[in-house]
C-alpha cells in the first residue's frame, strides 16, 4: 500500500517535471494575428521536416522557421516584444532576444529598454534600447535598420556603434558586420505606405511616440529628394529610384 | 498713454477733452457723476474707440506658426515593400526655422464699434493687411515630448471702408515668445508672453497696449480619414494700458489707464474637414474675462464666437479663404453696458513661406 502511494507520487512528479520541460521548449511565442498563409517548419527527430500552418492564438516553440506567403502577414508576442512579420519573409526566433531574418521584412515594437540580437544571412547587429523598428533584408545579405521612433544604440561586431534616430535608415552590411550609410527618410510617407503598420487590426502601443517622431521631423524638414531608396545589391551600391526617370544606382 | 480723443473726428467734440477736463477742474462745478454724464453724452467717440479696442480681433501666433508649418504637408502615395516607401529627406541639424507671411482680408462687419444694441450698427466693409514673421528656435526631443520655442511678430493695418468711421482706422503690432511642448498622445502645452499695441492710423497715437502672459493646452485628434478636431483651453492675464478720461468715477471706482486689464479663461473647439482640397473649419470659442482695475473693477464678460472658414490652397504657400463669424458678448458688474453682437463675412488671401 505504502509502495503504491510512493509510485503515485513519483509518477505525479515526473508528469509535472515533463510539463515544465515541455513548456520550456515551446518558449513564449504567442501568435496574435495571422493574415493569409503563414507556416512553420521544424526539424523532427527522424531528420524529416514538419510543416505546420500557423493560426492566431497558437503558442510556438523557438528555433522554427516561420514563413509568410505573398500578401500574408502575422503578429507575434515574444516576451514584451511585439513582432510583426511582412509578406514573403522567412524568420527564425532563436530566443526571446535573438531574431534571424533570412529574407523579407519585420517590425519590432517594445516600450522598455531591451537588448535584441538581429541577424540576416550575412550580417548581424545588437540593438540596446526601445522603439518601433523596421528590419528589411537586402540582396547583399545585410539588412536595413529603420527606427520609426526610438532611443538606443545599434552595435555591430565590427565595433561600430551608432545612436538611432526616428526615421533614419542605417544599413547593416558585411561580415564582420559594419554600419553603412545612414539616410533620413520621409517618416510620414513611410508610415502611410508601411503595411507592417497599416495591415494589422490593432494599433501599436508606440503609436503616440511615432506621431511625435513625425511631428519632430516635419519641424526639422528642409527638403525632400525626388527619389526612393531601393535594395542594396552589394556592400558598395544602393539602388535609388528617381521619380519619373529610369532606375539609377548610387555608388 | 496720451489721450488724443478729439482727433477721432466726431462732429460734436470740438475741443479736446483734456482741455475740457482742465477747465472743469478749474471751475469745480461738476461732480464726478455729472462729469461721467457729460463724458458719455458729448464724448461718444471715446466709448467708440474703447469699444473698437475691446472688439478687436488680433492675429493669433499659434495660427501663424501652424500655417507656416503646414507648408510642406504634401506627400506622394508611392509604395514599395511591406516596409513602405523610403524617400530620403534633408533635415536641419538643430531644427531652427523661420517663416514669414502676408494675409489680406476684405470683409463686412455688422457692428465695427462693438456697440450695445442691434446686430447691425455703423456696418462697414473692412480691409486688413497683416505681415508676420517668426522663428522656431530649435526642436528638442525628449522622452515623450518635443519642445519648440518660438518668437515672432506681426503688423496689421485695419481700415474701415465707410468714410463715417474711417477716422477709427488703426494699426496693430503684435509680438510673442512661446514655448510649445507637444506630447505623443496628441496633447500639447504652451506657455508664453505676447504683446499687442494699437495705434491710431490718423493720429499716430498709441490707444492701447498690453502684455499677456498665458498658458494653454491643446488636444488634436482624428475623427475620421477626412476630419480632425482641435480642443484648446487657455488662461491668460491681460496687462493692458489704454487712454483714460482722468478723474472719472463711478461710486468708489476711479478711472485707471489699466482698467482694460483682465484675466481671461477661454475654451475653443474646432473641426478641420477636408473636402477635396478645401479645408472647412467650423469653430466655437467661449471666453470669460474677469476685470479688476479702475472703473472696470468687478466687471466680467462672457463672449461666444462661432465661425466657419473654408480655405483652398491655390499653391502650397498661397491660400484663398472665405469666412463667416458671429460674436456676442454679455457683461456684468458695470453701470455701462458693454454688451454687443456682431458678425463678419468676407474673403482673404494668405501667402506664407518657411525656410
Amino acid at each position: 500500500m505504502r509502495l503504491g502511494k510512493f509510485q503515485l507520487f513519483l509518477n505525479a512528479a515526473i508528469l509535472v517535471a515533463a510539463f515544465f520541460l515541455h513548456s520550456q521548449s515551446f518558449g513564449n511565442i504567442k501568435v496574435n494575428f495571422v493574415q493569409g498563409k503563414i507556416e512553420s517548419i521544424q526539424d523532427t527527430e527522424n531528420d524529416s521536416v514538419a510543416i505546420q500552418s500557423i493560426s492566431a492564438d497558437q503558442v510556438l516553440p523557438y528555433n522554427q522557421l516561420i514563413c509568410s506567403a505573398k500578401g500574408s502577414r502575422a503578429e507575434f508576442q515574444v516576451g514584451s516584444i511585439i513582432l510583426r512579420l511582412g509578406s514573403l519573409s522567412v524568420l527564425s526566433i532563436l530566443d526571446d532576444q535573438s531574431f534571424f531574418l533570412q529574407s523579407g521584412s519585420m517590425l519590432f515594437c517594445f516600450l522598455e529598454e531591451t537588448e535584441i540580437k538581429l541577424s540576416s544571412s550575412v550580417s548581424n547587429a545588437i540593438f540596446v534600447g526601445s522603439g518601433t523598428i523596421l528590419i528589411e533584408t537586402t540582396k547583399n545579405g545585410g539588412f536595413k535598420f529603420i527606427p520609426l521612433e526610438g532611443r538606443g544604440i545599434l552595435k555591430t561586431e565590427g565595433g561600430h556603434n551608432q545612436e538611432i534616430k526616428g526615421g533614419r535608415l542605417v544599413l547593416v552590411l558585411g561580415k564582420p558586420s559594419q554600419l553603412g550609410d545612414a539616410y533620413d527618410l520621409d517618416l510620414m510617407l513611410l508610415l502611410k505606405t508601411c503595411r507592417l503598420i497599416n495591415s494589422y487590426p490593432n494599433p501599436l502601443a508606440t503609436f503616440g511616440r511615432i506621431s511625435l517622431a513625425v511631428y519632430s521631423q516635419e519641424l526639422k524638414l528642409k527638403g525632400k529628394y525626388n527619389a526612393l531608396i531601393g535594395d542594396a545589391a552589394t556592400d558598395t551600391s544602393l539602388q535609388v529610384w528617381a521619380f519619373g526617370s529610369d532606375e539609377t544606382e548610387k555608388e | 498713454m496720451v489721450p488724443h480723443i478729439s482727433k477721432y473726428g466726431a462732429a460734436n467734440l470740438t475741443i479736446s477733452l483734456h482741455i475740457l477736463l482742465n477747465f472743469m477742474k478749474a471751475v469745480s462745478i461738476f461732480s464726478s457723476l455729472s462729469l461721467l454724464a457729460v463724458t458719455f453724452s458729448s464724448g461718444q467717440t471715446q466709448r467708440e474707440v474703447r469699444n473698437r479696442i475691446e472688439g478687436s480681433n488680433r492675429p493669433d501666433a499659434t495660427n501663424q506658426i501652424s500655417s507656416a508649418n503646414n507648408a510642406e504637408s504634401g506627400t506622394s502615395s508611392a509604395s514599395a515593400s511591406d516596409t513602405g516607401a523610403q524617400r530620403p529627406v534633408i533635415l536641419k541639424n538643430k531644427g531652427i526655422s523661420a517663416y514669414f507671411g502676408y494675409d489680406t482680408k476684405y470683409f463686412y462687419r455688422s457692428n465695427p464699434l462693438a456697440t450695445d444694441g442691434p446686430l447691425k450698427q455703423q456696418a462697414t466693409g473692412m480691409w486688413t493687411n497683416t505681415f508676420y514673421a517668426g522663428s522656431g528656435l530649435g526642436v528638442f526631443d525628449y522622452a515623450d515630448s518635443v519642445v519648440t520655442p518660438y518668437i515672432g511678430a506681426s503688423w496689421t493695418s485695419n481700415e474701415y471702408v465707410e468714410s463715417e468711421i474711417d477716422s477709427f482706422n488703426y494699426n496693430s503690432t503684435g509680438a510673442y515668445a512661446l514655448l510649445l511642448i507637444q506630447y505623443g498622445n496628441g496633447w500639447s502645452a504652451r506657455a508664453g508672453v505676447s504683446y499687442a499695441n494699437d495705434r491710431s492710423a490718423d493720429n499716430d497715437t498709441e490707444d492701447f497696449k498690453e502684455f499677456q502672459p498665458n498658458i494653454g493646452v491643446m488636444k488634436s485628434y482624428t475623427i475620421n480619414d477626412s476630419a480632425n478636431a482641435i480642443f484648446d483651453a487657455t488662461i491668460g492675464r491681460h496687462l493692458a494700458e489704454s487712454f483714460v478720461i482722468a478723474g472719472l468715477t463711478d461710486g468708489a471706482k476711479t478711472a485707471s489707464e489699466k482698467e482694460l486689464s483682465n484675466t481671461e479663461y477661454a475654451l475653443s473647439y474646432a473641426v478641420n474637414y477636408s473636402w477635396n482640397e478645401v479645408i472647412i473649419t467650423p469653430k466655437y470659442r467661449i471666453s470669460y474675462k474677469d476685470y479688476d482695475k479702475g472703473l472696470n473693477d468687478g466687471r466680467s464678460d462672457l463672449s461666444h464666437d462661432l465661425s466657419l472658414k473654408a480655405a483652398y490652397p491655390i499653391t502650397e504657400s498661397f491660400k484663398l479663404s472665405l469666412f463667416y463669424s458671429y460674436s456676442t458678448r454679455s457683461t456684468d458688474g458695470t453701470s455701462v453696458s458693454y454688451d454687443y453682437k456682431s458678425y463678419d463675412a468676407g474673403a482673404g488671401l494668405g501667402i506664407n513661406a518657411r525656410f
